[in-house]
């Protein structure tokens, strides 16, 4: 063979190895950039939410019956959470992480969180439910002093933890680990309606 | 290989790729870096706002713990040094350096106390390190 023309082959060879693995990882960057990007506005959604929901707690209600009740994986209150709503009535709010698979995302890990929200707690029908995939979503609660309360009635901080993941894993590795993007909120809110 | 001239272009040819590989790599990477620490500057930001959060609870009976001459004084141990583990199973722990201190805001007004709360929190996670500063006014009716 022409020793010109092998050298051509070899080097040209290397030249489309180098490009297509150059492409495999511009191709993983962008889908793990773009997977960080959605799992982040997820997060924020939810987040958002649930912050406007924390802070509400007892509003237009009181103190000493704001919750309904409370547990790591769920809660219940009462509080006004939109004002100018047309409704005189407070609102019943639910947050609760169930152990149902999220099957609408192909992530196998994700949860459904669901939040239930009824502007006429007296009329059970409004109820309107809010479905949100999540890996994991807990509950603790302080009282004013930072302890564990002893009854409902002394909750004054709400400490909630979101973990949310990618619904499409970003990598898959050759033994078919596949690996999902995190995003994570962690914080204790002290609910204004409470403290006095 | 006809000639000389032929490898001098391959090899001009395989320089301008490289560079724009590396280029667009490092473009890349950057991105990937900003998204990283985004998400650690959002946690940074709430433990600051944890902080802020616990001087809403203090009462007006207890206004001392603002003041920084109080033996009451609720930074007194600052700064200090929190690990937060996170995770279904707690697999990542994040380290916060967080100060804090209160300043009182001489108004002249005999109805109303107030107090300038000012949180710094740094997380070394990342290189550089984020830094979040959170300013709270905290008031006191008289």
């Amino acid at each position: 063979m022409n020793l010109g023309l092998a050298t051509t082959y070899i080097i040209g060879g290397l030249m489309l190895l180098s490009i297509l693995a150059y492409n495999y990882s511009l191709f993983n960057s962008t889908v793990e950039t773009t997977s960080s990007v959605i799992t982040q506005s997820k997060l924020d959604n939810i987040v958002s939410i649930l912050q406007n929901d924390l802070n509400r707690i007892g509003y237009d209600r009181g103190i000493s019956d704001a919750f309904v009740m409370a547990e790591d994986s769920a809660f219940i209150f009462r509080g006004n959470i939109f004002d100018n709503d047309g409704s005189d009535d407070f609102d019943l709010v639910e947050w609760a992480i169930t152990s149902e698979l999220d099957t609408t995302t192909t992530n196998p890990n994700d949860l459904v969180l669901i939040r239930t929200w009824n502007q006429t707690p007296s009329i059970p029908a409004n109820e309107i439910e809010f479905r949100y995939s999540v890996r994991d979503f807990e509950v603790n609660y302080y009282d004013i002093d930072g302890n564990v309360p002893v009854q409902m009635e002394d909750i004054v901080q709400v400490e909630v933890e979101v973990l949310v993941e990618s619904d499409e894993p970003y990598l898959t590795k050759k033994d078919g680990t596949q690996l999902y993007y995190r995003s994570y909120w962690k914080r204790r809110i002290v609910a204004n309606n409470l403290i006095y | 290989m006809n000639d000389y001239s032929d490898v001098l272009y391959l090899t001009a040819a395989m320089v301008i790729y490289s560079f724009l590989t590396i280029n667009t790599s490092r473009s890349f990477l950057s991105t990937s870096e900003t998204v990283i620490r985004s998400d650690v500057e959002y946690r940074t930001i709430i433990r600051a706002q944890d902080v802020i959060e616990q001087v809403k609870l203090v009462q007006r009976a207890d206004e001392n713990m603002l003041n920084p001459n109080h033996i009451d004084y609720m930074f007194a141990g600052y700064p200090i040094t929190d690990n937060e583990t996170y995770g279904y199973n707690d697999e990542y722990t994040d380290t916060f350096i967080i100060d804090a201190s209160s300043e009182y805001i001489d108004e002249g007004d005999p109805l109303v106390r107030r107090y300038k709360v000012t949180v710094n929190v740094i997380n070394e996670e990342v290189d550089p390190s984020t830094e979040v500063d959170l300013i709270f006014i905290k008031s006191f009716e008289r």
